[in-house]
């Protein structure tokens, strides 16, 4: 993961993308305990393009520092990494009030456990149901925290549900 | 057996106290949970659900 963090510093400093931040299970573990997961995902901006397809120059850039695409991913060290652009108002927010960390004396920028929260909300597959239970123990965020951003990106009816079913006994 | 609610207990403890690994020490489990479980799924000999029911035999 080290690796990864060098890359996406030097993606940003080359001006490929304009932000980026580690989401998804590889973020969650900062404050819960490991969890299995495949790949690692990243939330990035990218500046100002008319292009279609939008990570065209993410892939560029790292064949040329010699990361090649695996399906979907890049392979950076041992792990494959999936770009997503930040597509919506809540991705944006994720990725704007994102931690920078540091990860093995590199500075890594990873979305915090609220935002990780309702971006798994969001999703709602059952992994995402579980991720949300997970960092709610590990005390990283409470359930009003998660209900007060659930509705300022409108899914307050997803978090009722939700807390309807796994958190209210 | 009286103690096994107390054993799980225990054990749920022990497990909850690797959340305060760090995070790159918590990375490296991870990487090995991914490991072996890709070492799983390439195995051939994993058996499948059956497609159907067979017939029953008279």
């Amino acid at each position: 993961m080290k690796e990864v963090a060098v890359l996406l510093n030097a993606m940003r400093e080359a001006g490929v993308v304009s932000d980026y931040a580690l989401f998804g299970a590889a973020a969650q573990m900062r404050y819960t305990e490991a969890v299995a997961t495949l790949d690692a995902d990243i939330l990035v901006a990218i500046p100002a393009s008319d292009r279609l397809d939008v990570l065209s120059p993410i892939y560029t850039f790292c064949n040329k520092a010699g990361y090649h695409p695996e399906g979907e991913a890049v392979r950076v060290g041992s792990w494959p990494v999936q770009f997503m652009p930040a597509f919506s108002p809540l991705t944006e927010a994720a990725m704007k009030e994102a931690d920078t960390a540091d990860f093995d004396g590199v500075p890594l920028r990873v979305v915090r456990a609220d935002y990780l929260a309702v971006l798994a909300l969001s999703v709602g597959r059952a992994k995402d149901f579980a991720r949300i239970l997970a960092l709610i123990e590990s005390g990283s965020v409470t359930p009003d925290r998660i209900q007060d951003l659930a509705r300022v990106y409108g899914l307050h009816e997803a978090w009722i549900r939700y807390k309807a079913r796994f958190i209210n006994e | 057996m009286n103690d096994v609610p107390q054993m799980m207990q225990r054990q749920a403890d022990w497990q909850k106290t690797r959340a305060h690994l760090s995070w790159p020490e918590k990375m490296k489990q991870a990487e090995t949970l991914r490991d072996a479980s890709l070492k799983w799924r390439a195995k051939p000999n994993i058996p499948k659900p059956a497609s159907r029911i067979p017939p029953p035999e008279y």
